[in-house]
């Protein structure tokens, strides 16, 4: 009898090991012409599982296994923590450049590189883009709150309230938005909230008049409500097209830009610091919003082998049926249009990214960022 | 509706998806056994295999996994003394003093039953929530979720036995520790000595298997004995079922209440149990017994964290927002599978939506079931003398530990709070309110914060506000009358 239940815990320990160990590091190297012929891509996840970048990247897996050069078997590893901080970090201290690891990245890991997080420890001019997904993002009031596009937020005729997590994640992008715009002091900003998806509980509940979503959160959360008359849209983040201009959402191309109602107010292009900083931001956090990287010096032929797998794979009739659900509205950045953002990454200066940080240590007292 | 309700039924009952279903139950009960693996990491396993899956076939394998994770961690909560996952610390309170006194087979029996209700209850709280979720949804605004973060907290002086003194004292110090991290509202990290490990606080995993287990397998290891004191596996599981029945209410006001607290996103759905212990404490009458043996003591938790499942799940389906771990996975899952949470869950997917409900109920008593058969072989665990079995659950252990973000620092701190946990043991000081105050932290102080930020002062007179206050006061007068009624009585008793 006795044995029979060691027997048991044996068992269960083995399935525990199994469980723990979700990868095995496999020694580097590469062959001359299909640089993945018998290799493992690692594909190392700064996320818990899951997630919504996990669960793009997983739904990747298979097609890069089959568009890849070489048929790599591609292996997700999640290494979660400090906000994709700490997974990030390990990408470019720890692993090899070898081409054989590969990182996934959300706009939240972004935000804290272009804030100049001290705990950061990787720069993302310095990394190679495989494949960029793009997300925009939605203003939107509610209809009570008479407000009934972008310019009437110079002056409402009550008060604005947004709801937002923190002055440190993606909510930048707002919080200079409505700086370039003039209104940071027509809205009150309250922040705490968990996510975008218990901001948007606020606003449906009446505690918030203005919220924003991504855009593959606002068509399938906000349009219904748009639909009921329960919200009004004001304006998108926009996208930057390869000249580095603001253009319209290619998801909401009737939806007016920030820089549309700009233009509406004050009757010319808006420019300075906080526009550059803006255009930095909508260009790496809305137009590569999750995205595939390898290191900097990663084997040329890597990086081409995956760059071309993966334009092929995107071209796949499956993966863009599958695809709508991930994706939104959105095509994914390969080829050409990845060369623009690799270009637009490269020429963000230091004197914005350095603007940027002081700007949010002076007016929403951040700690913590490069001085 | 009940067309919809039948066609998701014959969906469900298609031979491959019960193959699937039963696939996913197994893993939950493994997962749900294994000390410090709870639903998250059984999510993580079985994504993998959703790929390329209908929805339907997917969701009961999902499904199948989370509804089962805890009805099969009372196993080593009941046996061992040790929580099986984070949702079931209360079941140890008199379910081990029950398996120590050789009467683990009829605290199992209470228990799987008292589970098999619980998750039914919970599947029907989500189907009759379908057409209502979202004005429920919209009643519950800052203030609200503050004052029920206060009701939880006014728990800790109930959890605490006979002193409530040091229940409090305990629940402060939870909160302090639960206040590591990120603070919620300001962009502020507190006590993290500039270590990344530390920006999202400390895991609750790694929390409560330090202060619950490791104590426990010191304690074994200084006997060198088996769990089972009388050395013989007494009491029968029908013996259990027949209590469970015969407490009936509690059965299904603790469901209720578990699928009520699961449905709010950002309380915890994780003290579930103790509140409902707690509860059962302040307003069931002869509560002398509880904490040595009290049979009510293993139904109340474990009708309610079965239960919890199923309102977590309305406002990850309805709305997109997870209020756990395990539905933050799941969430996941939907979208791999091609389903968008979301107001299209009531409407194009409401299949989608129902055939969840079935797999929720079915699963829970399908796996119920299959722990009872179970429970005879597995109790034999605790026949084994403790230096041969305590090694391997610490390693179990320190796996489960480590799986919380696989860094260093989760050995680390399952360490130090494993010997903090052993020290309040011996010292007499309850653990449970501490691990409330540690959940309970974050969630206040983001609301208070939130309900002053936008309210001023005017939120305290929000009519919600003063119910849920009237009934945390509610609950705290009965739980002292309650306590002086059962003193008089042993005084009686001892006198006559």
């Amino acid at each position: 009898m006795k044995r029979k239940t060691l027997l048991l815990l044996i068992g269960i320990i083995f399935a525990s090991i199994l469980a723990a160990c979700g990868n095995s590091d496999e020694a580097a190297g590469g062959g001359a012409d299909t640089f993945y012929e018998g290799e493992t891509l690692e594909i190392l996840i700064p996320f818990s599982a899951g997630g919504g970048t996990d669960s793009l990247f997983r739904y990747f897996q298979d097609y890069l296994n089959e568009y890849v050069d070489g048929n790599p078997s591609i292996q997700v590893e999640n290494v979660p923590g400090g906000g994709s901080v700490i997974g990030a970090n390990e990408y470019v201290d720890l692993r090899e450049p070898d081409g054989l690891t590969a990182l996934a990245t959300s706009a939240s890991t972004k935000i804290p590189f272009l804030i100049g997080q001290t705990e950061v420890t990787y720069d993302l001019r310095e990394l190679q883009p495989i494949v960029g997904m793009p997300n925009g993002v939605v203003l939107y009031t509610s209809p009570d709150s008479g407000v009934t596009n972008g310019a009437e937020l110079l002056d409402p005729p009550q008060e604005m309230v947004l709801g937002a997590t923190s002055p440190t994640g993606i909510d930048v992008m707002t919080l200079l938005a409505f700086e370039v715009l003039g209104i940071d002091d027509q809205v009150e900003i309250i922040f705490g909230y968990e996510g975008a998806g218990a901001s948007r509980q606020a606003f449906e509940q009446g505690e918030t008049n203005l919220d924003y979503q991504s855009g593959t959160s606002y068509q399938s959360n906000v349009q219904p409500l748009v639909d009921d008359g329960e919200a009004v849209p004001l304006f998108t983040y926009g996208f930057i097209n390869a000249e580095g201009e603001i253009v319209a959402d290619p998801a909401f191309p009737d939806i007016p830009t920030v820089k549309d109602v700009y233009v509406e107010v004050y009757g010319e292009e808006p420019s300075g610091e906080a526009w550059e900083a803006y255009k930095a931001f909508v260009g790496v956090a809305n137009g590569m919003h999750k995205t595939l990287w390898l290191h900097g010096d990663a084997p040329e032929s890597a990086v081409q082998a995956l760059r071309e797998g993966v334009e092929s794979a995107v071209a796949d009739e499956d993966f863009k049926k599958g695809a709508d659900e991930v994706l939104g509205n959105y095509d994914p950045l390969v080829g050409e249009d990845l060369e623009a953002s690799v270009d637009a990454l490269a020429s963000i200066e230091d004197e914005t990214l350095q603007w940027v940080s002081d700007f949010l240590r002076e007016e929403y007292n951040v700690e913590g960022l490069r001085e | 509706m009940a067309a919809t309700a039948i066609e998701a039924l014959v969906t469900v009952l298609d031979p491959l998806r019960i193959m699937y279903m039963f696939f996913g139950i197994s893993v939950g009960i493994i997962i749900g056994f294994l000390p410090g693996l709870g639903g998250p990491v059984g999510m993580s396993i079985l994504l993998p295999f959703i790929f390329g899956m209908d929805p339907y076939t997917g969701m009961a394998l999902l499904i199948g996994m989370t509804a089962i994770v805890h009805t099969g961690d009372t196993f080593p909560s009941v046996l061992l003394g040790v929580p099986g996952s984070s949702g079931s610390q209360a079941t140890i309170m008199d379910g081990y003093p029950l398996a120590k006194k050789g009467e683990a087979a009829r605290a199992l029996g209470a228990a799987f039953f008292s589970s098999i209700i619980g998750g039914v209850i919970g599947a029907i709280v989500l189907f009759l929530a379908i057409p209502i979720g979202r004005p429920l949804m919209q009643a519950f605004g800052s203030p609200e979720l503050f004052m029920l973060s206060i009701l939880g907290l006014s728990m800790v002086g109930t959890l605490a036995g006979n002193s409530p003194v040091r229940g409090i004292l305990a629940g402060a110090i939870g909160m302090l520790l639960g206040t590591i991290g990120g603070a919620p509202g300001v962009a502020e990290y507190r006590y993290t000595f500039d270590w990344l490990y530390l920006t999202n606080g400390l895991p609750l995993a790694v929390f409560a298997l330090g202060l619950f287990a490791l104590p426990e397998m010191i304690d074994l290891l200084v006997k060198k004995q088996s769990i089972s004191s009388t050395g013989k596996l007494g009491g029968s599981q029908l013996q259990g079922v027949k209590d469970a029945i015969k407490n009936k209410w509690l059965i299904f006001r603790s469901g209720v209440m578990g699928a009520v607290i699961g449905f709010i996103p950002g309380l915890g759905g994780s003290v579930v149990d103790w509140i409902s212990y707690g509860t059962a404490k302040q307003t069931l009458k002869n509560t002398e017994n509880f904490g040595k043996g009290d049979i009510r003591g293993v139904i109340a938790p474990e009708g309610a964290n079965n239960a919890k499942e199923g309102g977590a799940l309305i406002p990850t389906l309805l709305f997109g927002i997870p209020g756990s771990g395990t539905t933050a996975i799941l969430l996941g899952g939907l979208i791999l599978l091609g389903v968008q949470a979301g107001p299209n869950m009531l409407e194009g997917d409401l299949p989608v939506t129902v055939s969840i409900v079935w797999t929720l109920a079915l699963a829970n008593i399908f796996g119920g079931i299959v722990c009872i058969l179970l429970a005879k072989q597995i109790s034999k665990i605790s026949m084994i003398q403790a230096d041969k079995l305590v090694p391997f659950l610490i390693i179990i252990m320190m796996m489960g530990a480590y799986q919380s973000t696989r860094h260093w620092g989760d050995l680390i701190f399952f360490i130090v709070l494993g010997l903090f946990g052993w020290a309040m043991k011996h010292l007499d000081w309850p653990r449970a309110p501490l691990l409330v105050g540690f959940v309970l932290a974050l969630p206040s102080e983001r609301y208070l914060h939130l309900s002053m930020s936008r309210y001023g002062f005017e939120w305290l007179f929000h009519p919600s506000v003063l119910a849920i206050g009237a009934v945390i006061i509610l609950l705290l007068a009965a739980g002292v009358y309650m306590r002086r009624i059962s003193n008089r009585e042993m005084q009686k008793g001892e006198k006559s």
